[in-house]
């Protein structure tokens, strides 16, 4: 599978993106990039044969949950910030915090999916945490 | 090419215990306010995967361009701490300023996309983001557009500010960053079921840039 050998060079694209979604510079195009891979590993219906992510299999899910993780816990702030505020004119479009919901209901099954490998299922609570985390201080 | 289990082999971690938070860590790095795990984090870079000085002999054989070279070596110094930012933004802007005022002869459309300046963010310093995974190190390169952002802006030969079509300012604007690094940097190394972004299919008319795939492959 030759996308894994892939993951580290894109991981770490990925954290440089979010570092600077998260500081809000130069940045502009990376709301995009990361509604994407949020889009594609927590809003689908996994249940529905017609959707070929139903398919995924473990190597999938290994590629998936790491870029997800980066986006979530290195801009996770900025994410929710969007997601709780009403204003559509910044750029940010559809970040809605009925999204930032299902993401976390997504990743609180994915925890404990016995398909998944214990990494896979690890990554998944761990994000789910800093998320929860991320809430608490925006109340705080 | 590296396969699944060889990939497995740089992942893993000596205490099964620790593996997934460590795994964790790795992922999210320093941005993570996690002291715990630091160290095994850190013994694990993934994909410092090769020194500076070889992957600088590949760029070599890829290219003889001078300007880019110029640029390679300069982020390379940057990277391992021996040129600050701002030594960096003007070596760089100043390799790449001769070759943008030529390219403003060339019929308007795509003709800074296909600028060395516009290359050096989809060939060069994404490369150079892919293959470095500390926090010192993306620190460095981040700082480096704060500094290419604050030069003087490029004047063309008749005096005016140099722009792109759309009114993009050299340097302050940071031209091509966004889209070349979106492209190259994040979807050209995507395994195929993840690049189909709104952002690739507005790019597919332009042709491959076929050098950064050669030499990922070639570093993998």
């Amino acid at each position: 599978v030759k996308y894994l050998a892939q993951l580290p060079f894109l991981l770490n694209a990925t954290r440089f993106a979010a570092t600077l979604l998260q500081r809000g510079e130069f940045a502009s195009a990376f709301p995009t990039e990361a509604s994407f891979i949020l889009h594609m590993a927590l809003e689908h219906s996994y249940d529905e044969h017609s959707n070929y992510l139903a398919q995924v299999d473990d190597d999938e899910w290994e590629a998936l949950l790491p870029l997800v993780a980066a986006w979530l816990t290195i801009a996770g702030e900025a994410i929710y910030s969007h997601c709780v505020s009403d204003d559509e004119s910044d750029g940010w479009g559809t970040w809605e915090v009925q999204r930032w919901e299902e993401w976390k209901k997504q990743l609180e099954k994915f925890a404990k999916r016995d398909d998944f490998n214990e990494e896979c299922r690890g990554i998944a609570a761990q994000t789910l945490g800093k998320m929860i985390e991320i809430e608490a201080g925006h109340r705080g | 090419l590296c396969d699944r289990r060889t990939h497995r082999s740089i992942l893993t971690f000596p205490g099964p215990a620790l593996r997934t938070s460590a795994r964790y860590c790795s992922i999210v790095g320093s941005s993570l306010s996690c002291t715990h795990h630091r160290s095994s984090a850190s013994a694990t870079s993934v994909a410092n995967m090769e020194s500076v000085q070889s992957y600088m002999e590949k760029v070599r054989e890829h290219t003889e361009d001078p300007d880019h070279l110029r640029a390679n070596e300069a982020l390379a110094s940057l990277v391992e701490g021996e040129a600050s930012p701002t030594d960096t933004a003007k070596i760089i802007t100043t390799a790449y300023a001769s070759s943008l005022r030529s390219d403003r002869s060339a019929p308007k459309g795509d003709r800074w996309y296909h600028s060395k300046f516009h290359e050096f963010w989809g060939r060069i310093f994404s490369d150079f983001v892919r293959h470095h995974s500390s926090g010192e190190a993306q620190e460095r390169l981040i700082n480096l557009l704060v500094e290419i952002s604050r030069q003087p802006d490029l004047r063309w030969e008749d005096g005016s500010v140099a722009t792109t079509d759309a009114g993009q300012v050299y340097w302050r604007d940071l031209p091509g960053w966004e889209f070349h690094f979106t492209d190259e940097g994040l979807r050209e190394s995507s395994p195929d079921f993840l690049r189909v972004s709104p952002l690739t299919a507005a790019s597919q008319t332009s042709p491959p840039l076929v050098y950064s795939r050669r030499l990922f492959l070639q570093t993998v």
